[in-house]
C-alpha cells in the first residue's frame, strides 16, 4: 500500500516535471511581437529531456507540433500539440508513447512601436491545456496568462516572457496540484552571412527560471541556461537549442538533466 | 564593261537590302521599346520600420502583394524597404499601400527611390 502511494506520487511528479518544461521556454524569440494577419506558422520540434529519479534515468523524446495563425495584426491565435516517446525508462513506472492533451492559446498586442532604429512590442496572452485526448489522467486543465515583451535594437534582440500557470487545474475540485511562475529571457543577435542572400545566423542565449508555489512555504525555484542558435531566411527558420540545469534537484526527489531542443520553422 | 556594270548592280542591290534590313530591325526595336514603354509595370518604393529578419521581409512581401493592382513586392529588412511592382494601368493609392503595410505589423515610412542591395 505505501510502495502503491509512493509510486504514484513519484508518477504524479515525474509527469508534473514532464508537463512544466514543455512550456514557452526554448527558443522564444518573437515573445512580444504579434505576427502579420493571416501569418501562418508552423513550428515542429525534438526535444531530447533527462529526467533522473533516485539515480534512475527517463529519457524522454518529446515533438511538439504548433501551429499559429494571425487573425488580425493584433491577435494571433496559437494550437499546440505534443507527442511523447519513452526512450529510457529505468524506473518501475509505467510509461507509454502517445499525444499528450492540446493546448489553445490566444495572444493579444498591447503595444508596439516601430522606430527607424527599435522596435518595441509588448503581447499579454492566455491559453489552457484541454483534457480532449483523455490523456490526462486526472482530466485537468492547465490554464496560463502571461506577459511578453521585445526590445529590438538594430540586429540585436532581447525578449522577456513571463508566465504563471495553474498547473493540471482540476474543476470539479477547483484547485490546481500546483502554481507555478515562469520567467523567461533571450538575448540575440542577428548575424547576415556574407554571399548568402536572404539568410541570417542568429546565437542565442536564454535564461529560464521556474518558481513552484511562489506564495506558499513549499516553493521551490530551478532553471536553465542554454545557449543555442538560429538560421533564419524568409520562409524557413532552423534552432537548435541546448538547456543547462540550474538548481535541477527538486524536493520531490527528481533532478532534472540537461535538454536538447532541435526546432523547424516553416512561415507562410 | 558590261560585267562591271553588273558588279556595281549586285553591289547596289545588296546594299539597299542589307541596309533596309537594318532599319527595318531599327525600326522594329524601337517598336517593341514603345511598346515595352506601355506595358512597363511602375516600381513604387516605401521605407519600412520594424523589420529585423528575413522572416518579417516575406510577412510584409504576403501583405502587400494581395493589393489588386501589384505584379510583385520585394522588402529588405537591410535597407529598411519595399519595392512594389504595380502592373500598367494600376491605380493604386498611397493609403492602400500603407493599410496593409500596417497589416503586416510594420509601420510605413516615407516614398522613396528605390535602394539597390550591392552585396
Amino acid at each position: 500500500m505505501k510502495n502503491n502511494f509512493v509510486n504514484a506520487t513519484l508518477l504524479a511528479a515525474l509527469f508534473f516535471s514532464v508537463t512544466l518544461n514543455l512550456k514557452a521556454e526554448g527558443i522564444s524569440v518573437d515573445a512580444g511581437l504579434t505576427p502579420a494577419q493571416d501569418r501562418i506558422v508552423v513550428r515542429l520540434q525534438y526535444r531530447n529531456m533527462v529526467t533522473q529519479m533516485g539515480g534512475n534515468d527517463v529519457v524522454m523524446h518529446m515533438m511538439p507540433l504548433v501551429m499559429a495563425y494571425g487573425l488580425t495584426p493584433d491577435v494571433t491565435v496559437m494550437l499546440r500539440n505534443i507527442y511523447r516517446a519513452v526512450g529510457t525508462n529505468e524506473t518501475m513506472m509505467e510509461m507509454d508513447n502517445r499525444w499528450m492533451d492540446p493546448f489553445l492559446m490566444g495572444k493579444v498586442k498591447l503595444y508596439r512601436l516601430n522606430a527607424r532604429n527599435y522596435t518595441i512590442g509588448v503581447a499579454g496572452f492566455a491559453g489552457s491545456s484541454f483534457p480532449i485526448l483523455n490523456s490526462s489522467t486526472s482530466n485537468t486543465y492547465s490554464p496560463v496568462v502571461g506577459l511578453n515583451a521585445s526590445y529590438r535594437p538594430g540586429l540585436w534582440s532581447f525578449d522577456l516572457n513571463n508566465a504563471y500557470e495553474w498547473v493540471n487545474y482540476h474543476a470539479g475540485e477547483k484547485q490546481s496540484e500546483t502554481r507555478q511562475m515562469q520567467l523567461n529571457m533571450a538575448i540575440s543577435r542577428n548575424i547576415i552571412l556574407p554571399g548568402i542572400d536572404n539568410w541570417i545566423f542568429a546565437p542565442v542565449q536564454e535564461f529560464s527560471l521556474v518558481r513552484n508555489n511562489p506564495t506558499s512555504r513549499e516553493s521551490q525555484s530551478f532553471g536553465f541556461i542554454s545557449p543555442g542558435f538560429q538560421f533564419i531566411s524568409p520562409h524557413v527558420k532552423f534552432e537548435g537549442l541546448y538547456q543547462i540545469a540550474v538548481n535541477s534537484s527538486q524536493n520531490t526527489g527528481l533532478k532534472n538533466g540537461n535538454r536538447l531542443i532541435l526546432g523547424l520553422r516553416f512561415m507562410f | 564593261m558590261k560585267y562591271l556594270k553588273n558588279c556595281f548592280l549586285l553591289i547596289a542591290i545588296f546594299i539597299s537590302s542589307a541596309s533596309t534590313a537594318v532599319f527595318a530591325d531599327d525600326f522594329k526595336s524601337e517598336v517593341i521599346i514603345a511598346e515595352k514603354d506601355t506595358t512597363q509595370n511602375k516600381v513604387v518604393c516605401y521605407e519600412v520600420f520594424g523589420m529585423d529578419c528575413p522572416g518579417c521581409q516575406s510577412a510584409l512581401e504576403k501583405q502587400v502583394k494581395k493589393i489588386d493592382g501589384v505584379a510583385d513586392a520585394k522588402a529588405s529588412f537591410k535597407e529598411k524597404q519595399v519595392v512594389i511592382d504595380l502592373k500598367p494601368d494600376a491605380k493604386v493609392s498611397d493609403e492602400e499601400i500603407e493599410k496593409h503595410i500596417k497589416k503586416a505589423n510594420f509601420t510605413p515610412g516615407k516614398k522613396i527611390e528605390p535602394v539597390k542591395n550591392e552585396e
